[in-house]
């Protein structure tokens, strides 16, 4: 009786309810985004998505399109690339959003981050970065070695970040960005023929961007905020004599100690790498090995100071030493402290570089 | 014959250990993190600690009281009298309710906002308050069996979650003990609602075999609750900055890797919630009104049901939980301890008479 | 005991006396009846096709037409056949009668007659399990006759604690039901229950174990099996040991073993054969087969309709490509294609075994590979819905498999209507069916509830044989260990020894 009733119920719920249940959106009739583009073109910023029409025949190749469209405010920019299409659009998959230098610059990155975090259907791990030329262009390419264009993107980007740039996804800008004494950076693209080249780090002050690494630098910047387990260096001994690593494992270690006259900031960057190319210089020698451990330390040593006096000259803590020095001093101010004592901060750094093998030779 | 033999049927002492773990582990643990890291910062663990030492005691005081007696509504018979007790008993009605309702409207809100914006509130509310109704229905010891099975099968999903280990920022719990001791003592307020839950013990007690060895599993229950939020608590601070932390609203979906998934299993571990919260009000009203308990059941969930409607949106909902939240505090942590007090104060004077 | 079987007989009314008996039996033309010659007293009655034929001929006529042979007492004593008795009451005649005796009755004596058993036994012979086959262990199944399933049990449990009691279910077909279980390890509650529940069974026509237990179930509109049946007699004999009842039936080759649990049915008989690492194995890759059998399709409606962002990346493009050629919802396409496979599976188990063989090869290949073709159904879905048929094949029981093949179907229901929060919503509507549920008493779901740490040891995991020492102890058996574990002879070695 119980149990009848029950499903009585039961069954009429659903008949009900089902009139009003969720809206089925299905999969093949939603186009979705999948890599966006901020530009500002004459004073007016206009949008550019990329998504990818997938071919029913087994053999055909997916095909790329481009959506290209004025915004006057992020709100509106759904609607317009509605607008346009005939499905339905969907920006839960763009998983890499580019920004033009000028837009960083001028206008800031933060509101946009701040719509797709407010998004919960949105996928918060992406691949975010600034673009020398607009990103229109880079979008619109057809590039020879990948299929599709935000694939290719987020590959070159993804790969990168575990070779040679410091690791800056939407998660990190956020993380640097809402973190007192610490300014975030991005990777810096630019379109050169028919590829997309990795050309440094922009680095940001709050959500602005106002200045740039080239690749070197960003290189070398990597070895003071992160532990890193690939990488290259060279090291020019002078004109005709070099040596190069490779596999460089570094491991930055921050000390903070408050004393009596103030703060002191000292870092210990600990280096190991494979030597992998030499130029006249013999390796098979213990006492040469040892020679070049301090001479690439010196000369890394001299490298990382020159980045942290860069920083501090421009006024931007991208290593993010107040974040640090805050972790480690109570009751400071970091903002009054970043404004009034970081630019004459005085670093110490020290390289411990040890060459773990000479490759597989002598 | 059925029903009745479910009642007669204890339960093993360990229950209370489910019991107490799938109460307090509700659909808090989406969001404790924001109220606290935007008070105490990363220092939010120790108001974790804190608050759950806070609770152990409590429990304490609360099988003290139970042994004597055997339900709250019993208690307060034996400290009131008898007309009084039975009056004051009624608020244990509302208490129970409004458990349930802020249950239902919490979790109704994150399947609004993440899974399906179009699907009307009344559908959610109807659904859940359906499968609670269901389960109540069948009594206690198929409630306490979900627990079971949301704590075995339900919580481990809780804990795949992801480890970015080269975005976690180990440093973020430094200093230790960055802020003033009020700040901190407001955060362990606003951490007590999260451990709310167990005061369910006061009406399940004479349903649990040799009652007062559950003590220790009642405690148990809780430094498990405890753990539980504590890796609730650091994951999410080493990832998010703790300023960026106090602006999201469900940091443990943003943070988690299943979050559809989850979310969605996650009714296993709300269910029992919502049916214990459900089982126990009418169990009081069976008791102070003498009506049947079915009857009392068909009575409230239609009023929880109605009483959704009236808030909907972010901050009817945020106004609920903070009014539960102070209301729970004062109920379990003033007006408890009180009451023991009064309880064997007058329990040594007869005694002493 | 069974006191109210005789009641429950169909009132024969005017048939109050053997005279109204006899004439009540000759409207049959197959009923014999004849003086056996002009100058003996007796009477021969018997229904010709249930008797031995060379029993009346060399036994019972030689010796009824000796001249000595004047009262039944005479000839009970000379006759050999054992079992013979002298009864008078009708209602007992009758039932001789109707299972193959020969009444001998004194001419002109309505009170007393010779019953003699010459039952003819016509039977197949003990075969190979057919639906429970395993490739090692035993090999005998159970067949029609209660004698000889019995036959075989208590061959496996030479013990006097195995205790048979015989009653009759059913007005019309009056079949033989026997209950068994060992003294002293049973709890005798749980013999009671399944006596009584028995005992209150009534139906007119009892064919098969099958109908006793849909009799006898604790719920019967539950769609899940809560008795396990059998046609291996060792797993009856094993669930004897643990302290299980059983029941079988005449004319059914399946013997009825409980309570059961819900893992109960999905254990094979084999896995204790095995060792027990590999069983445990089998084991999980049937839970985790179960679990997808249910849940797979209603995952894919649930994710091509509400949750895109569960697809990874690469699988999108597939998924895109195969769905955007079909014309309808994913449900539509969904509940085509698995009615297709429900068809299929029910054409293959109409047939003839070899047949059937061809339509799983004619369905399976030509049916799925033109379905994908004409872009009725996505590749991907065809794909997901072959390893749902494969993975509900691996229930070892055949009831569970029929349920596990449907219940998937309010699953898709739900998980169109909420997306994952409706399969969760059903879920938790499953379970809490299988929480209420109980088997002759004792509850479904354990030993994972009520929770028994012990009785996990062979359910869920399957634990060496030696750790197996205590029995069930939902089963409250009056003897709980099965074995004493002896001191360690010799204390652990160390390396090197």
């Amino acid at each position: 009786m119980n149990r009848a009733m029950r499903m009585i119920t039961f069954l009429s719920l659903l008949l009900v309810f089902t009139g009003c249940s969720a809206q089925p959106q299905l999969i093949e009739d939603i186009q979705f985004i999948q890599a966006m583009g901020y530009d500002l073109i004459d004073g007016e910023t206009q949008a550019t998505g990329v998504t990818t029409i997938y071919m029913p025949a087994e053999d055909a190749s997916p095909e790329n399109a481009t959506l290209n469209v004025p915004r006057d405010d992020l709100e509106d920019l759904y609607s317009k690339f509605q607008a346009k299409s005939s499905r339905y659009m969907d920006t839960s998959r763009s998983r890499v959003h580019l920004f033009h230098e000028e837009l960083a610059a001028e206008e800031g990155v933060f509101p946009i981050f701040d719509t797709i975090q407010r998004n919960p259907m949105i996928e918060q791990d992406m691949k975010v970065a600034v673009t020398k030329g607009t990103t229109k262009e880079i979008l619109e390419g057809d590039y020879p070695l990948a299929s599709t264009v935000y694939r290719y993107l987020l590959d070159l980007i993804e790969l990168n970040k575990d070779e040679q740039i410091p690791q800056a996804n939407f998660h990190d800008f956020l993380y640097l960005y809402y973190a007192e004494g610490a300014d975030p950076h991005l990777p810096l693209l630019k379109k050169q023929g028919d590829h997309v080249v990795i050309i440094g780090t922009a680095l940001f002050k709050g959500d602005k961007y106002i200045e740039e690494m080239d690749l070197e630098q960003a290189h070398i910047f990597r070895m003071l905020i992160e532990d890193t387990e690939e990488g290259t260096v060279n090291i020019d001994l002078n004109e005709d004599k070099s040596v190069g690593f490779h596999h460089l494992s570094t491991y930055p270690d921050w000390t903070i100690k408050q004393e009596n006259d103030g703060i002191h900031v000292q870092v210990d960057v600990e280096i190991e790498g494979v030597l992998r190319e030499t130029q006249n210089i013999d390796v098979s020698q213990t006492e040469n090995i040892q020679q070049l451990e301090t001479i690439a330390a010196q000369q890394l040593q001299t490298e990382l100071e020159e980045i942290i006096h860069f920083l501090q000259e421009n006024e931007i803590d991208t290593i993010g030493i107040g974040e640090r020095v805050g972790q480690n001093v109570r009751g400071l101010d970091i903002q009054q402290w970043e404004e009034e004592e970081y630019t004459d901060l005085d670093v110490e750094v020290n390289v411990d570089f040890t060459i773990e093998n000479t490759g597989a030779v002598e | 014959m059925q029903a009745r033999s479910m009642l007669t049927k204890q339960l093993s002492p360990f229950f209370a250990f489910f019991v107490v773990t799938v109460m307090q582990i509700g659909v808090g643990i989406f969001t404790f993190q924001r109220t606290i890291v935007s008070i105490v910062g990363h220092d939010g663990w120790i108001a974790i600690i804190l608050s759950a030492l806070m609770v152990h005691v409590v429990i304490w005081i609360l099988y003290k009281m139970l042994n004597q007696y055997q339900t709250i509504v019993d208690v307060q018979k034996g400290v009131f009298g008898k007309g009084l007790g039975t009056f004051v008993s009624l608020y244990w009605i509302l208490y129970y309710s409004l458990f349930v309702l802020t249950l239902l409207i919490g979790y109704t809100e994150i399947l609004r906002t993440w899974l399906f914006p179009e699907v009307a509130n009344g559908v959610l509310f109807f659904v859940l308050l359906f499968l609670a109704y269901l389960f109540t229905m069948s009594g206690l010891r198929t409630i306490v069996g979900i627990s079971v099975l949301a704590v075995l099968m339900g919580l481990p999903i809780f804990f795949l979650s992801r480890f970015p280990y080269g975005q976690m920022q180990f440093r973020s719990l430094f200093p230790v003990w960055d802020h003033s001791f009020l700040d901190l003592w407001s955060a362990i307020g606003l951490m007590t609602f999260q451990y709310l839950g167990f005061e369910i013990l006061l009406m399940a007690y004479p349903f649990i075999r040799e009652a007062p060895r559950s003590h220790k599993w009642a405690q148990l229950g809780v430094t498990f609750s405890m753990i539980t939020y504590l890796i609730g608590f650091i994951l999410p601070v080493l990832y998010f900055h703790e300023n960026h932390l106090a602006v999201i609203t469900w940091p443990t979906l943003s943070f988690w890797r299943m979050e559809y998934f989850g979310m969605s299993i996650w009714i296993i571990l709300l269910l029992p919630n919502m049916a214990l919260g459900l089982w126990a009000a009418s169990r009081v009203a069976k008791q102070t009104l003498k009506i049947s308990q079915r009857h009392a059941v068909w009575g409230l969930s239609p009023l929880i049901f109605g009483c959704a409607f009236l808030f909907t949106d972010q901050w009817e909902i945020e106004a609920i939980s903070s009014f539960t939240s102070s209301l729970g505090f004062f109920t379990i942590f003033v007006y408890l301890p009180l009451l023991f007090l009064i309880q064997t104060m007058i329990t040594k004077r007869r005694r002493r008479q | 005991m069974f006191k109210r079987f005789e009641k429950k007989k169909i009132n024969h009314g005017k048939k109050g006396s053997l005279q109204n008996l006899l004439e009540a039996c000759q409207q049959s033309t197959d009923f014999m009846s004849f003086r056996v010659s002009d100058r003996s007293p007796f009477c021969l009655h018997y229904v010709e096709p249930l008797v031995e034929e060379h029993l009346v001929h060399d036994e019972v006529l030689t010796h009824t037409k000796k001249k000595e042979m004047r009262t039944l007492v005479d000839l009970k004593r000379t006759i050999p056949i054992e079992k013979a008795k002298i009864i008078s009451n009708v209602t007992d005649i009758e039932d001789d009668l109707m299972r193959g005796h020969i009444i001998i009755q004194v001419k002109g004596q309505d009170q007393e007659v010779l019953s003699l058993p010459a039952e003819k036994n016509e039977q197949r012979s003990v075969d190979i399990p057919e639906n429970e086959f395993t490739v090692s262990g035993p090999k005998e199944a159970f067949i029609e006759s209660l004698d000889v399933n019995l036959n075989l049990i208590r061959k496996r449990l030479p013990i006097s604690e195995l205790v048979i009691e015989e009653t009759k279910v059913g007005r019309l077909s009056q079949s033989r039901v026997a209950i068994l279980y060992i003294e002293g390890i049973t709890d005798p509650q749980l013999v009671q229950t399944l006596r009584q529940r028995i005992h209150d069974a009534d139906y007119d026509e009892i064919v098969d174990s099958s109908q006793v237990v849909q009799l006898i179930t604790d719920n019967p509109n539950s769609q899940f099996p809560q008795l396990l049946s059998t046609e291996r007699p060792e797993r009856v004999t094993s669930g004897l040991a643990e302290g299980k009842v059983a029941f079988t039936v005449d004319g059914s080759p399946q013997t009825v073993v409980g309570p059961s649990n819900f893992m109960t049915f999905f254990s094979s008989p084999e896995e204790h054969y095995f060792l027990w690492p590999i069983s445990m194995a089998i084991r999980l890759i049937r839970i985790v087969a179960l679990l997808f059998s249910v849940h797979a399709t209603a995952f894919y409606v649930a994710i091509t309709s509400f949750h895109h962002e569960l697809v990874p990346d690469p699988l999108l493009e597939t998924m895109v490509a195969s769905r955007s050629e079909v014309p309808y919802p994913s449900i539509v396409e969904v509940i085509i294609l698995e009615i297709t496979v429900e068809l299929l599976r029910e054409a293959g188990a109409r047939l003839p075994s070899r047949i059937g063989q061809t339509i799983g090869i004619v369905g399976g290949i030509v049916i799925g590979t033109a379905v994908v073709e004409a872009s009725l159904a996505s590749s991907i879905l065809l794909i997901t819905i072959g390893i749902t048929a494969l993975a509900s094949f691996t229930t070892p029981v055949y009831s569970m498999g029929n349920t596990i093949r449907l219940i998937r179907f309010p699953f898709i229901v739900f998980a169109q209507w909420l997306g994952l929060f409706g399969i969760a919503a059903c879920s938790v509507i499953y379970l809490h069916h299988l929480f209420t549920l109980t088997s002759l008493g004792h509850p479904y779901l354990a030993p994972l509830y009520p929770l028994r740490v012990s009785g996990l040891k062979d359910t869920i995991a399957k634990f060496p044989i030696q750790k197996l020492q205590r029995r069930p102890g939902v089963l409250r058996p009056q003897k709980t260990k099965r074995f004493d574990v002896k001191a360690k002879k010799h204390p652990p070695r160390d390396i090197e020894e």
